[in-house]
């Protein structure tokens, strides 16, 4: 049963997609006409609709039939960038070869993502609250990553090329596979689209939706970073040498001083002086538990605006979040860049099988590092109030950005603790107001 | 996707044309059109049109009570008010077209389309990013609406052509040749023209096909030729509990009265029957056409015995599927009164039947209770199926039938089912070889009604009395919520009609226990099932009531100053948002320096042959890469060209008359040139 499920679901899908790409507006017009006067005019005594019936559907055929012979050889090539950002057109060229010795013209291009279809394991092992073929229509929107249009392609002469300016509509972050470009041509009624596939596989990165963040005053002392930006980091050894000691249990390896070992006979090992600066923490809860797809979303972007507004020149900023473990990325002091964060943003996923008790294990386990900590969550339960009443506790100044959807935000707001300093209600669709408020 | 200046209106006239409705459609037209001669503009927003959209949906709601209440007054049935209710679609839609047409903007969002919403929901619903013109749907609606008519005129396709060929040629691709378009257009029409001739004929066959096997399947009461009993099948008969009479009489009427559907006279055992596939008992009814019954002068009564000698007057409530139906009527119905249909017809065994009429039907019947005294018995009337005249002829022998009169022997038959006989509505297997008259009489002794009016009519025939086979209800239940007597379709029966003293009487053997056998198949829930019957029932009677046509033509004219005040407000409302259009002259948007340049035929010719200049690309860049890499001849020459054509789009001084000249004869030249070397 549900294989004919998830196959009828496909079918449909395949069969609106064709429908929506296939025919022109004025094709929409004349197969809206086709259907209406079919199923009215059966009974042929008592209408003339089925006059009209006939009429449209041999034009509807006819066109379908002269498009048969549409097999244009072309080549195509991109210059695509690497990343793009959801809701920004992201303009590059298509340059588009005529293997042929035929002048081509009249086509129009179109990119083809990737089948956007799920797997059939992927569509019945997938959680939430809405099933069916709504919840068939959401994985497909999931997964259409970008909005393409069609673009007319100039006059293509015999063994000729040309460049066709393309331009792509992120819709969401994630990776957008590009499977091919699609060559179109108008039958000779104008109602119907022939198609030509011609594959060219590429993708583009979509970094996530921004919005304009204030400044927001993260003032937190600095605070001793045990190993220094190296260990902050794990690369680089930037640090500055005091002098040298005898070696003490639980000193690192790569500090001996193997020359004055030699001559001392003893371990020495170099000392540095202790690393005192700001550390800023990027919390992102990742538990959907009852939150929707578009608030994890929301957060998301929220986390991405804070990620490229935090000023990472003197100061190290760590994003931390929960997926299938806890992840600590780590930005700032030449040690990683901003964009490396956006692109682990890019790819974050939500998380269902954890509580939120791994990623407060996480965060706290770091809290003598920390100056300051800005937590973008998805709720204001007991839980996540505890963990921010435990950071502002270890004297981390704490930022809470609370998602909500519209119908939950006045209740979290109401709740224990809503009203409290430092935390901040944001509702889903309204985000740039709320953060312009801050 | 824009139509063509005039072709909407041409769409609405054939409308007119085809509904009867010329005058309106010019009108419409003209409205529509008119938009092109008046550079008025309403300055309509989304909640504007969405307001539009609410009228529309209103419009068409009183259209639908409209045509409900005034069906019945014309005398039309369902469907031919939902006919009209196709036809007035474009008049439906026409204020939303209207008011985008004669608005600043060009389309309309779709969001504009959810109607009854309130303001408040407007405010927060945000604008759609889909718009889309409503003429070209508005096309497509006016010429299927044109479509709904019965007036078979051979004009409709070729119109039906036009236009649609004039909205094609407005949009036909410019790589498309118009021979190959005009080529492909007359083949679709030609072959169009076979397919829905070919449609037609095909629909005429199905359509006696269908009925043929409707004929076949159609059950006891419905089918006046042919009653398939429930004989020899094995197992329990249910009915349902369904309403399907109401009778009312002035006086009381001695209960159970049977009312009759139809009559048969000849009997058929073993018959193969289609669906489902199986070996039934028949009754038909034989040399029984139907002829029409005149109506009396106000068009309601309909005589149905020439002296009508009536003493018994009921009125019966029935409904009509889609205006047609047999008549349920007493024995002896002489008269039908106040029945509001098209036709009526009537057999020889006294079937009636109606046509034309409304969904629900009143009719009060006049009836003489001494019975039927037209129709006199044929040979059919007395004639005893061969397999089943042996063991009949002895049954009739042992109670001595042959030798009683009439009347005795009627009331010998009822007392020897009465005493030796049971009801039951289950019937197990049959004895091996035996028919199922024999198992009747012979092993189970029980049967229900269908097996009882089947034997007596035989018994009857085989002493000598003509008898046949009737079907119909039996009134037994008075109704104290309604008030009168209701007839379930549980209350089927059959029963005979014997030919005695001159006329048809009823005679009912089976059992009177039948009527509390069937009553224990009652269900629960009876109580308020019969109480939403008699809702409906209430609704029923207000819409297909007399005073319909009034309540009808009430509700138009309070419709009219209520539609009228409804315009007067949106009109009011919007007189701060009428703007004039700023209509700028094409002629000034067109002049600038350098228009008439033949550069830019030049470029035009380039391009179609491949050469195609990107939206960001200089000329001199452009004419470089197209000269070096592609082999553009003489694309030094045209370099010239081009100074000129910058000195003359450009330089403020212009060029002089001899330059101008020089422009256009190289620019001609170097045109035939590139011509005479392609041929």
């Amino acid at each position: 049963m549900q294989r004919l499920l998830y196959y009828a679901y496909r079918g449909a899908s395949a069969f609106r997609y064709w429908l929506r790409h296939r025919f022109t507006p004025a094709g929409w017009v004349a197969f809206g006409g086709l259907v209406a006067s079919a199923l009215t005019g059966l009974d042929t005594s008592r209408n003339l609709t089925y006059q009209t019936f006939a009429f449209l559907f041999c034009l509807l055929v006819l066109g379908m039939v002269s498009g048969l012979r549409f097999r244009p050889c072309l080549t195509v090539r991109r210059r695509l960038s690497r990343f793009a950002t959801a809701g920004e057109p992201c303009a590059y060229r298509v340059t588009v070869r005529n293997q042929t010795a035929a002048l081509l013209n009249g086509l129009r291009l179109r990119e083809q993502e990737a089948d956007p279809r799920p797997t059939r394991e992927e569509f019945f092992g997938a959680a939430g609250s809405v099933r069916g073929y709504a919840r068939w229509r959401q994985l497909i929107a999931r997964h259409q990553i970008v909005m393409v249009d069609e673009h007319a392609v100039p006059a293509l002469p015999p063994q000729g090329e040309h460049d066709v300016p393309v331009t792509l509509l992120p819709q969401r972050r994630g990776r957008a596979r590009l499977a091919g470009v699609t060559f179109a041509r108008l039958d000779p009624f104008g109602l119907f689209k022939s198609f030509a596939f011609v594959p060219a596989d590429d993708s583009v990165l979509v970094l996530p939706k921004r919005y304009k963040v204030p400044d927001v005053s993260l003032s937190g002392t600095r605070k001793y970073q045990s190993g220094g930006v190296a260990l902050a980091s794990s690369v680089a050894d930037s640090e500055e040498f005091m002098g040298l000691r005898d070696y003490r249990p639980g000193d690192p390896l790569r500090h001996i001083h193997w020359k004055s070992w030699a001559k001392a006979s003893k371990p020495v090992v170099k000392e540095y002086e202790d690393e005192f600066f700001v550390r800023h923490a990027l919390v992102l809860d990742t538990f959907l538990g009852a939150a929707s797809e578009d608030a994890f979303e929301e957060a998301v972007s929220l986390a991405a605006s804070f990620a490229c507004s935090v000023d990472t020149q003197d100061s190290l900023l760590d994003l931390l979040f929960v997926e299938n473990q806890a992840y600590c990325y780590t930005a700032g002091r030449g040690v990683g860049g901003v964009d490396r964060m956006l692109e682990v943003l890019a790819g974050v996923q939500g998380c269902r099988d954890k509580s939120f008790a791994t990623l407060r294990a996480a965060v706290l386990g770091r809290q003598q590092s920390l100056s300051t900590c800005i937590c973008v969550l998805l709720g204001w339960d007991e839980p996540r109030r505890n963990f921010v009443g435990e950071l502002r506790a270890a004297g981390v100044q704490t930022l809470v950005l609370v998602v909500s959807d519209p119908r939950r935000v006045q209740a979290a707001r109401d709740g224990a603790g809503g009203g409290a300093p430092g935390v901040h209600h944001l509702e889903v669709g309204k985000i740039a107001e709320g953060v312009a408020r801050l | 996707m824009t139509l063509p200046p005039f072709l909407l209106g041409a769409a609405l006239l054939l409308w007119g044309w085809q509904t009867g409705l010329p005058a309106v459609a010019v009108v419409l037209a003209v409205l529509l059109e008119g938009s092109r001669l008046t550079a008025w503009r309403w300055d309509l927003t989304r909640d504007d049109f969405q307001r539009v959209a609410t009228g529309c949906a209103l419009l068409f709601i009183g259209l639908c009570v409209y045509l409900a209440v005034t069906s019945d007054a014309s005398g039309s049935g369902v469907s031919a008010a939902t006919q009209a209710l196709r036809q007035w679609v474009p008049f439906v839609v026409l204020p939303l077209v209207v008011a985008q047409v004669y608005s600043t903007s060009e389309t309309i969002d779709v969001g504009a389309l959810r109607v009854f919403v309130g303001k408040k929901i407007r405010s927060v619903v945000a604008p759609s990013s889909f718009r889309f013109n409503l003429t070209a749907p508005f096309f497509a609606i006016c010429l299927f609406s044109a479509g709904f008519t019965d007036a078979r005129t051979p004009w409709f396709y070729p119109a039906v052509c036009g236009l649609i060929v004039w909205a094609l040629w407005s949009i036909r691709p410019k790589t498309s040749t118009v021979a190959l378009w005009g080529g492909l257009l007359v083949s679709a029409a030609a072959l169009g023209y076979v397919g829905h001739t070919g449609l037609h004929a095909l629909r005429g066959l199905v359509e006696d096909r269908v009925t043929q096997w409707m004929v076949n399947v159609a059950g006891s009461g419905g089918n006046p030729f042919q009653a398939q009993t429930a004989i020899g099948s094995i197992g329990e008969l249910k009915q349902s509990d369904r309403i399907v009479l109401r009778i009312e009489a002035a006086a009381p009427v001695p209960t159970p009265l049977l009312v009759r559907q139809a009559s048969y006279n000849q009997y058929q055992s073993s018959v193969m029957s289609a669906t489902p596939p199986a070996r039934v008992s028949v009754w038909l009814a034989r040399d029984s056409a139907f002829s029409d019954v005149p109506p009396q002068v106000d068009g309601t009564t309909w005589r149905l015995q020439s002296e009508p000698a009536a003493r018994q007057r009921v009125t019966v409530a029935a409904s009509l599927s889609n205006g047609k139906g047999l008549l349920a009527l007493p024995n002896g119905a002489a008269q039908v009164e106040d029945l509001p249909v098209g036709k009526m017809q009537r057999n020889r065994l006294g079937a009636v039947q109606v046509e034309e009429g409304p969904g629900l039907v009143r009719y009060r019947v006049l009836s003489a209770p001494d019975g039927s005294h037209e129709a006199p018995p044929t040979a059919a009337d007395r004639t005893v199926l061969p397999n089943e005249a042996p063991l009949i002829s002895k049954i009739a022998a042992e109670l001595r039938l042959a030798a009683m009169p009439p009347q005795q022997a009627l009331r010998a038959v009822q007392e020897y089912f009465q005493g030796r006989f049971r009801y039951s509505t289950f019937q197990g297997e049959r004895q091996p070889g035996a028919t199922p008259m024999e198992d009747f009489f012979l092993r189970t002794k029980a049967g229900h009604c269908e097996y009882f009016a089947t034997a007596t009519v035989l018994l009857l025939r085989a002493a000598g009395i003509p008898a046949r086979y009737a079907t119909g209800y039996s009134v037994q239940e008075f109704s104290r919520l309604e008030n009168l007597y209701v007839v379930r379709d549980r209350h089927a029966h059959a029963w005979v009609l014997a030919y005695v003293d001159g006329a048809w009487h009823d005679v009912d053997t089976t059992p009177a226990t039948w009527y509390g056998v069937e009553s224990e198949q009652t269900a629960w829930w009876q109580p308020a099932a019969d109480l939403w019957s008699w809702a409906a029932y209430q609704v029923l009677k207000w819409r297909w009531g007399e005073r319909s046509s009034d309540l009808a033509t009430t509700l138009l004219w309070i419709s009219i100053p209520l539609g009228l005040f409804a315009v007067w407000r949106f009109v009011r409302a919007k007189q701060g948002g009428r703007v004039k259009a700023e209509r700028v002259p094409a002629a000034a948007l067109r002049a600038w320096p350098g228009q008439d340049s033949e550069w830019y035929a030049l470029e035009r010719q380039l391009q179609a042959k491949g050469w195609a200049r990107h939206p960001w690309e200089p000329w001199s860049d452009w004419l470089r890469r197209v000269g070096d890499g592609q082999g553009v001849p003489a694309a030094g020459a045209l370099r010239h060209l081009l100074a000129l054509h910058y000195r003359y789009r450009f330089d403020p001084r212009g060029l002089s008359d001899r330059e101008r000249q020089a422009l256009k004869s190289e620019v001609t030249s170097w045109s035939a040139q590139q011509e005479q070397t392609r041929k």
